[in-house]
């Protein structure tokens, strides 16, 4: 969990996380304890939203390690309270497949648009915080702004994920 | 209680998963946790394209010990979900007998050899 917390890092010095627990075989969640964490941009109040569910599961071998598998999360932008975009992925409801929900000001689109499950493969933490940077003038925080140390550091934790990913989000073939 | 410092992880103390739970039910549901568990059981949350809602499932973990993935389907509706899949599949069979009886009779009349 220590790359996630590391690229919540490059863009707030407010994120106060807090995680469930460790227990092998239980689901967990790791999530900010004030809901949501200030983000610097030109846009006013900007904030996040954060909720990552996993699960500390035995590699086959050794038995005495262990690694977390991703199994549910929320990250959305928002614009104080209301939400301006959120990545989800919760199995078990009706939508199975990680989404992307887009919260339309057209009011006339706004419920339809607040309802839709756009699909999308899964999405890294990094890729949603680039989004945030070059989309929504999400800026890093002193020290990582500098020579945009912080990209580095997002390449490197989203290696480090797609080299032990082992699933894509996609939702399940109907039967 | 430790002050917790910005940037790191600190892990929840048992204490504090319902404390939690309660204040998010009811900021985004207006009922307290318990009366949101309560009606979670009774599968009354079904709409969990409800943003408020959901981010109060998605800290189930606090309170519940759950095996599965995010279990974002309550209990109870699972278990209507079952009985209807299989009265679909039901209906669907008899359904598909009766065609079949329609249109051998269909065919008898036509050539009563």
């Amino acid at each position: 969990m220590n790359p996630l917390r590391d690229v919540m890092n490059c863009f707030t010095n407010r994120a106060f996380l807090v995680r469930s627990g460790v227990e092998p075989g239980i689901n967990q969640t790791l999530f900010l304890r004030n809901e949501v964490a200030p983000l610097a941009s030109p846009i006013p109040d900007l904030r996040l939203y954060f909720n990552f569910q996993y699960q500390v599961v035995p590699y086959e071998s050794p038995r005495d390690s262990y690694r977390v598998t991703t199994t549910g999360y929320i990250y959305a932008l928002q614009l104080g309270d209301k939400e301006l975009f959120a990545y989800h992925y919760h199995p078990g409801s009706r939508v199975d497949g990680a989404h992307l929900h887009l919260y339309a000001p057209a009011a006339h689109l706004a419920e339809r648009f607040r309802k839709a499950h756009f699909p999308t493969k899964r999405i890294a933490f990094e890729e949603f915080m680039v989004l945030a940077a070059e989309e929504f003038g999400v800026q890093a925080i002193v020290p990582y702004e500098r020579e945009n140390v912080w990209r580095g550091i997002l390449a490197g934790t989203q290696k480090r994920f797609e080299d032990h990913q082992t699933w894509s989000g996609r939702r399940k073939p109907d039967a | 209680m430790a002050v917790q410092v910005a940037g790191e992880i600190q892990d929840l103390r048992t204490d504090e998963g319902p404390e939690i739970f309660d204040a998010a039910a009811r900021r985004h549901a207006k009922i307290s946790g318990d009366e949101f568990l309560r009606r979670w059981d009774d599968g009354v949350f079904n709409d969990t394209e409800d943003e408020g809602i959901l981010r109060v499932v998605m800290l189930l973990p606090l309170v519940r010990r759950q095996s599965s993935s995010a279990a974002v389907i309550p209990p109870r509706q699972r278990s209507r979900d079952k009985f209807y899949e299989g009265a679909a599949i039901l209906l669907a069979r008899a359904s598909n007998r009766a065609a079949l009886l329609y249109a051998k009779l269909q065919h008898a009349r036509k050539d009563p050899r």
